[in-house]
């Protein structure tokens, strides 16, 4: 009925020996996965082989089997739920029969295609990973095949490990020119692991906080040019430090670095205090960079001071609202936010405009973001319209129907 | 690095030098930019990206150029190769550290942001006078 289960013999070590080879010179997680696949095959005829990260990061392979069958498999419930265990546990599972084995059982559906699997957790007391091996058919792994396939799974989580420490993160996504430059610096000194790692980092955050003393430093001294007082001008600098402070810590708080419109908003008029009652957000979901949340926040930092300075809500009646719409249809599709004030009585003698925000709204957003704003004053408030184009430079491009 | 007895502060004493500013960031960008004309520069630009400081280079001779090495996520490198390649050297100025140049830019003025003024007035004046030659 089920597989002969044979002990591994010498030939079978030998297999491992040659494959712990080619696994030292791997050069991607999923060669990684592919070599450990092709050596479970090989060795102990397992169909397929998985790696679940404890970040949730997945890699598959099956020799033999169609791509979409595995990826089926693997998005059952008996993948993610073993996995959990063997990681919690720090032991390895064997479950010959799925259908049988009580932490398996409550999972199953027909559309899997394992039937039997040997999971084992890797990374010692901390285990970051589950590595684990399935066969289609009922398959009783013997004590040998068991211990060959946890060698395996250290190995394999080994160079998954050395190989993962040298990749930027992977959600970070950047493949840009900048941090390929960054990558050849390292390589040309040597740097590998770890050590490789923080390197990049602290060139990153260095970078980062140079960029913003240099940004912050500019604002002194522009905004030295654009007030009347040292009072306003204490303030005036006060809230844009203030406002470049929580946009980076946005920025940093997100390991891929974006920030989601809505927040960006809300939180500018929070620190403006702004009153809830007097303004109304709305738009759909949206994901901007670093550097099109840097300039927006500014930007929205800037109509806010201004509104609970002298126009909607420096006033019981007045009324902002902000709402944004994606216009997809253009090429490239683009984010048109608008700011309207109303129920205001503006004041001919009041300031109508420090040049900074002006100046930021119609030269930096253009600039920059290669958007465009235009700034009123009508007779009931303010009235501003940014467009900033959907690329990838600005904002994490979301599919039209992934946000429908 | 730069030598220190000629510090020239007279308004105008880099009148006649083309200098092409590439740098991303609007604000920085505008305090170099005004740093340089206040002293009778020549402002080229500021370009924010590869695409058009390569487009203002082709327009007119240049003395020297101010670069940021990050341009949303381009390096200026290649840019100040094609610079280099018309004799014009590159002012490097950047987050990053000194030891993350190019072996190719290792002799290039390197200035770490937030840039000091002076010692970029001083590259300036360096870098164009060993390129005087060009206009005469």
């Amino acid at each position: 009925m089920h597989r002969e289960t044979a002990s591994p013999g010498i030939t079978q070590f030998r297999l491992l020996a040659d494959a712990m080879e080619e696994l030292c010179s791997a050069r991607t997680p999923d060669e990684i996965v592919r070599i450990s696949a092709a050596l479970a095959r090989r060795a102990c005829g397992a169909d397929g082989v998985w790696v679940l990260l404890s970040t949730g990061e997945l890699y598959h392979h099956a020799p033999e089997r169609p791509a979409e069958t595995l990826s089926r498999a693997l998005r059952s419930k008996v993948i993610a739920h073993i996995s959990a265990w063997t990681m919690e546990a720090g032991q390895t599972a064997v479950v010959p029969d799925i259908h049988r084995d009580e932490r398996t059982r409550a999972h199953t559906n027909e559309s899997v295609f394992e039937r039997s699997l040997v999971v084992v957790p890797v990374g010692g007391r901390v285990p970051f990973a589950a590595i684990g091996a399935a066969w289609a058919q009922e398959h009783w792994p013997s004590a040998g095949e068991v211990l060959l396939i946890e060698t395996l799974a250290r190995a394999t989580g080994l160079a998954l490990n050395v190989r993962l420490e040298q990749e930027p993160p992977l959600d970070n996504e950047d493949t840009s020119a900048v941090a390929e430059w960054l990558h050849r610096a390292a390589d040309n000194e040597g740097l590998r692991g770890t050590e490789r790692r923080q390197k990049l980092i602290l060139a990153e955050t260095r970078h980062r906080v140079r960029n913003v003393l240099s940004l912050v430093r500019s604002i002194v001294s522009r905004t030295a040019g654009t007030t009347l007082s040292a009072e306003d001008y204490a303030a005036d600098l006060a809230g844009r430090i203030s406002a470049i402070g929580r946009i980076q810590s946005f920025v940093m708080r997100e390991r891929g670095g974006s920030v989601d419109l809505e927040e960006l908003v809300n939180s500018v008029l929070i620190a403006n205090r702004a009153h809830p009652a007097h303004v109304v957000p709305v738009g759909p979901p949206l994901r901007l960079k670093p550097r099109a949340a840097e300039t927006l926040g500014l930007a929205l930092h800037e109509l806010s001071s201004n509104a609970v300075k002298f126009g909607a809500l420096s006033t019981h009646d007045g009324q902002v609202a902000i709402r944004w719409t994606r216009t997809p249809d253009q090429d490239p599709p683009s984010v048109q936010l608008e700011w309207v004030e109303s129920g205001v009585k503006v004041d001919a003698d009041a300031p109508r405009r420090r040049g900074f925000g002006r100046e930021l709204l119609e030269r930096s957003v253009p600039y920059e973001l290669r958007g465009t704003a235009t700034l009123d004053f009508n007779a009931d408030g303010a009235h501003c319209t940014i467009v900033i184009p959907l690329t990838a430079d600005n904002a994490v491009v979301v599919t039209a129907s992934a946000v429908d | 690095m730069f030598e220190r007895n000629s510090i020239d502060t007279t308004p105008h004493e880099l009148a006649g030098h083309f200098v092409l500013v590439v740098e991303d960031d609007y604000f920085i960008a505008e305090e170099i930019c005004a740093a340089l004309r206040k002293r009778g520069a020549a402002v080229i630009g500021p370009a924010p990206d590869v695409e058009h400081g390569r487009t203002l280079m082709d327009r007119q001779p240049l003395d020297c150029a101010v670069l940021d090495v990050n341009l949303h996520g381009e390096h200026v490198f290649a840019l100040a190769g094609e610079l280099r390649a018309r004799g014009v050297p590159s002012i490097f100025a950047t987050g990053y550290d000194a030891s993350f140049l190019p072996n190719a830019f290792r002799d290039a003025i390197y200035l770490q942001k937030p840039i000091d003024i002076a010692a970029l007035i001083r590259a300036v004046k360096m870098t164009s006078r060993s390129h005087s030659t060009r206009r005469n």
